[in-house]
């Protein structure tokens, strides 16, 4: 009898593992899955955000080229200058912003820094020398200033 | 050389440009970029540090973002000049 209890016992305790071993098992396979969403979902912003940067990159490259073409033709007068410097600098603050975005992406963990960090650090550390103007103390970029700190300190 | 021999920067440097060679060349630049970060992050390097032991990053943005920098600055100076 008390042989029997104990055969049965042990069935039941390996019955238990195997269901608690199978369980923990979909458990990580779910966690895998999740992860690898995550990882997806994150490259879907990086990827969102690059393509942003770049059709603003190139409106400020067109912009740019806009002012130095009508310098060049002597057609800069009071009003084109005007409309010209208006847009230059829209288009300057339209790249600058989505460049904050990528770094606020970065600051808040959202994206892997290491991973980032290659591409970007000179671009951004050369974006605050050049346009050193708008990263005074009241500039609206401050995931910029804060990302350009933490990567040329380390 | 494995990763375990590396004790100086060149030593680091001679590693990733054998990896580059001998694993890396046909993979996307960023996936390249992505395996080089990973073993430069084990290292405690400054920025000038991390440059000279990945002389094969590509970054293809940094060059790009150069160009119109300098594009842009000397619009700025037209733009400057003419306030």
């Amino acid at each position: 009898m008390t042989f029997n209890m104990d055969v049965g016992t042990f069935i039941i305790a390996i019955i238990g593992a195997w269901i608690a071993y199978s369980q923990l098992r979909k458990i990580n396979d779910q966690i895998g899955i999740a992860v690898k969403n995550q990882k997806m979902d994150s490259l879907k912003i990086v990827l969102e955000i690059e393509t942003q940067m770049n059709s603003r990159k190139l409106e400020f490259d067109k912009a740019a080229k806009s002012v130095r073409e009508a310098d060049n033709k002597d057609a800069l007068d009071e009003d084109t200058l005007e409309i010209l410097r208006d847009y230059f600098n829209a288009t300057k603050e339209s790249y600058l912003n989505a460049l904050d975005r990528l770094c606020y992406c970065i600051e808040k963990d959202y994206i892997s820094d290491k991973d980032w960090r290659t591409e970007y650090r000179n671009l951004v550390r050369d974006i605050i020398s050049e346009y050193e103007e708008d990263f005074g103390e009241a500039s609206p970029y401050n995931n910029i200033k804060k990302i350009n700190k933490k990567w040329q300190q380390s | 050389m494995t990763l375990n021999n590396v004790t100086t920067l060149e030593d680091l440097r001679e590693y990733l440009s054998e990896k580059f060679e001998s694993e890396w060349k046909d993979l996307p630049v960023e996936d390249i970029l992505k395996e080089q970060d990973g073993i430069l992050s084990r290292f405690e390097l400054s920025s000038e540090e991390y440059d000279y032991a990945a002389p094969l990053t590509a970054v293809m943005e940094d060059q790009s973002a150069k160009k119109t920098i300098i594009n842009t600055s000397k619009a700025k100076a037209i733009l400057v000049k003419r306030k």
